[in-house]
C-alpha cells in the first residue's frame, strides 16, 4: 500500500462520490413520491388504482435493479427514448427505489389502528384530510427505520448504474485501478468512502429516529 | 332532529340489524341497551356512516342518509352529517400525536377552518369543562383512561355538534375511572344536549336517560321512560336481561 496514491487520486474518488450522492438522494426523493402513491392505490377502494399499483411493485419487485437500468438506457432508445446515463439512471433508480418504499408505505399506513380512521372520520375530515393530518404522521415515525435501511441499501446500489457509463463512486475506482494498476488500494478507498457514507445517514436516521419518539 | 326508518346492516352472511326504526328528538337522552351482539353499537356506527347500511334511511337535521356506495355526494352528505354528530369511541381514538389540546382544536382547525387562536381558546374552555384544563399540554399516552375519554368527549363537542353520540363510553375504564366520564356525560345532559348512548350502566341510564331502548337481536324490543322500563318491562326477554344484568 502506498500513502501518496491516495493524495493523488482522492479528488477523482471524490468526484465520483458527490455522483453518487446526487444519485441516491434524487432517487430517495422521486422514489418516495412515487412509493406514496403507489401506497395509496395500494390500499385504495378504487380497483384500477389498486391493479396499477400492484402491477408496478409487482413488476420491480421481481426484476433485478441492473436489468431495469439496461431496459431505460438500452432497451428505450429502440422505442426513440434516448437518455443520457444520469437521467437514464436516476429514473431507474427512482422507480425501483419507489416500488419498495411502497411496501414500506403501506405498512405503515397499515399498522395504524383503524380507530384512528374512523375517529377523523367522526369529526367529518375527508379520506385524505384523515391521511394528511392523523394517519401520516403517525405512520412516518414507523416509517423512519425501514426507510433507513432502504436508502442505504439505494446508495450501494448505485454502483450498478457504473455499467451505464456513469462515473459514480465505484466506477472512479475502476477507471483508478485500471491507469494504475493499484487495485488495493483503489478499492480499499472506494470502501472508505462508502462506509464514511453509509455511517453518516446510519447516525442520521438513528438521531431522527430518537427525536421523534417523544410523544410515545 | 335524528330519526332512522327500517334500517338493515349485515356483514356477509350476519345480518346484525333487522330494521330499525327510532327517533331521537332535540334535547332528549336516550340510552340504548340490550345483551352483547344486539347490534347497538352497530346502530350507533350507522349513523354517522362508519359502517354504510344495505337499507333504509338515516335522517339527521335536513340530511338524508340511505344505502350509499361511495357515491361523491353521498360523501359530501356523509361528511356534514358527521360535523352535526359528535362520537365517542370505547376505545376513546384520541390523536396520540398530538396533545389533548391539540386533538380539540383538530376538528375545528381542520374541517371548519376556524383559525388557530379562536379554537384553541375554544379547545381550552372544554378541557376545562370536562375538568382536564391542566392536562391540556400532555400526549395521551400520559393520561388514564378517564382522561383520555374526557379529552375525546371535549374533542367531539368542539364541532359544536347538535347531538352526541356515545359507543359504550366506560366499557374500557378501570371501575374507578367510570363515575367522572359519566359525570361529564351527565353534565352535558342538564345542558339539554341531545344524546344517544349505548351503555351498560342501567343505573346510569336510570339516571340520565329520558327514555331507554331495549335492544335484542337486531330489533328494538322495547322503548320507554327508565321508570316504566326498568320497573315495569313488558317483555319477558326485557325483564331476563335487567334481572341478569342487575
Amino acid at each position: 500500500m502506498d500513502l501518496t496514491f491516495y493524495a493523488t487520486y482522492l479528488p477523482i474518488l471524490a468526484r465520483g462520490a458527490l455522483i453518487t450522492i446526487s444519485l441516491t438522494a434524487l432517487s430517495t426523493f422521486f422514489g418516495t413520491i412515487l412509493g406514496l402513491i403507489a401506497a395509496l392505490g395500494r390500499i385504495s377502494k378504487n380497483r384500477v388504482l389498486r391493479s396499477l399499483s400492484h402491477f408496478y411493485t409487482w413488476a420491480i419487485r421481481g426484476t433485478p435493479l441492473l436489468l431495469q437500468l439496461y431496459f431505460i438506457y438500452y432497451g428505450l432508445p429502440q422505442l426513440g427514448i434516448r437518455l443520457d446515463a444520469f437521467p437514464a439512471a436516476a429514473i431507474g433508480m427512482s422507480v425501483c427505489a419507489g416500488a419498495y418504499i411502497s411496501e414500506i408505505i403501506r405498512g405503515g399506513i397499515e399498522s395504524i389502528d383503524k380507530g384512528q380512521m374512523e375517529a377523523a372520520r367522526s369529526l367529518g375530515m375527508t379520506y385524505l384530510q384523515a391521511m394528511r393530518r392523523i394517519i401520516l404522521p403517525q405512520a412516518y415515525r414507523r416509517l423512519i427505520p425501514p426507510m433507513g435501511n432502504e436508502i442505504i441499501a439505494l446508495m450501494k446500489d448505485t454502483s450498478l448504474a457504473s455499467t451505464l457509463a456513469m462515473v459514480e463512486l465505484m466506477r472512479s475506482a475502476r477507471h483508478i485501478d485500471a491507469a494504475t494498476l493499484r487495485s488495493l488500494e483503489a478499492y480499499t478507498a472506494a470502501g472508505i468512502i462508502y462506509l464514511a457514507m453509509t455511517t453518516v445517514l446510519t447516525v442520521a436516521f438513528n438521531r431522527i429516529e430518537k427525536k421523534l419518539a417523544v410523544y410515545e | 332532529m335524528i330519526k332512522t326508518e327500517d334500517i338493515y346492516k349485515s356483514f356477509g352472511s350476519l345480518t346484525v340489524l333487522k330494521g330499525v326504526s327510532m327517533t331521537v328528538n332535540t334535547g332528549e337522552v336516550v340510552v340504548v341497551i340490550g345483551p352483547s351482539g344486539s347490534g347497538k353499537s352497530t346502530f350507533l356506527r350507522c349513523l354517522n356512516g362508519l359502517e354504510p347500511i344495505d337499507r333504509g334511511r338515516i335522517v339527521v337535521g335536513k340530511h338524508t342518509l340511505g344505502p350509499h356506495r361511495h357515491s361523491r355526494v353521498m360523501e359530501r352528505e356523509l361528511n356534514l352529517v358527521r360535523t352535526r354528530l359528535g362520537f365517542v369511541f370505547q376505545s376513546f381514538n384520541l390523536f396520540p400525536h398530538m396533545t389533548a389540546v391539540e386533538n380539540v382544536m383538530e376538528g375545528p382547525v381542520t374541517v371548519l377552518k376556524q383559525p388557530k387562536s379562536e379554537a384553541l381558546d375554544k379547545a381550552l374552555a372544554l378541557l376545562d369543562k370536562v375538568g382536564l384544563a391542566d392536562k391540556a399540554n400532555s400526549y395521551p399516552a400520559h393520561l388514564s383512561g378517564g382522561q383520555k375519554q374526557r379529552v375525546a368527549i371535549a374533542r367531539a363537542l368542539a364541532m359544536e355538534p347538535e347531538a352526541m353520540l356515545f359507543d359504550e363510553p366506560t366499557s374500557a375504564l378501570d371501575p374507578e375511572l367510570v363515575g367522572e366520564v359519566l359525570a361529564v356525560i351527565k353534565n352535558l345532559a342538564e345542558d339539554g344536549m341531545t344524546m344517544l348512548i349505548v351503555s351498560h350502566e342501567l343505573s346510569f341510564a336510570r339516571e340520565v336517560a329520558d327514555r331507554v331502548v331495549f335492544m335484542e337481536d337486531g330489533r328494538i324490543l322495547e322503548e320507554g321512560a327508565p321508570a316504566q322500563l326498568f320497573v315495569h318491562p313488558k317483555k319477558d326477554r326485557t325483564r331476563n336481561f335487567l334481572r341478569n344484568v342487575i
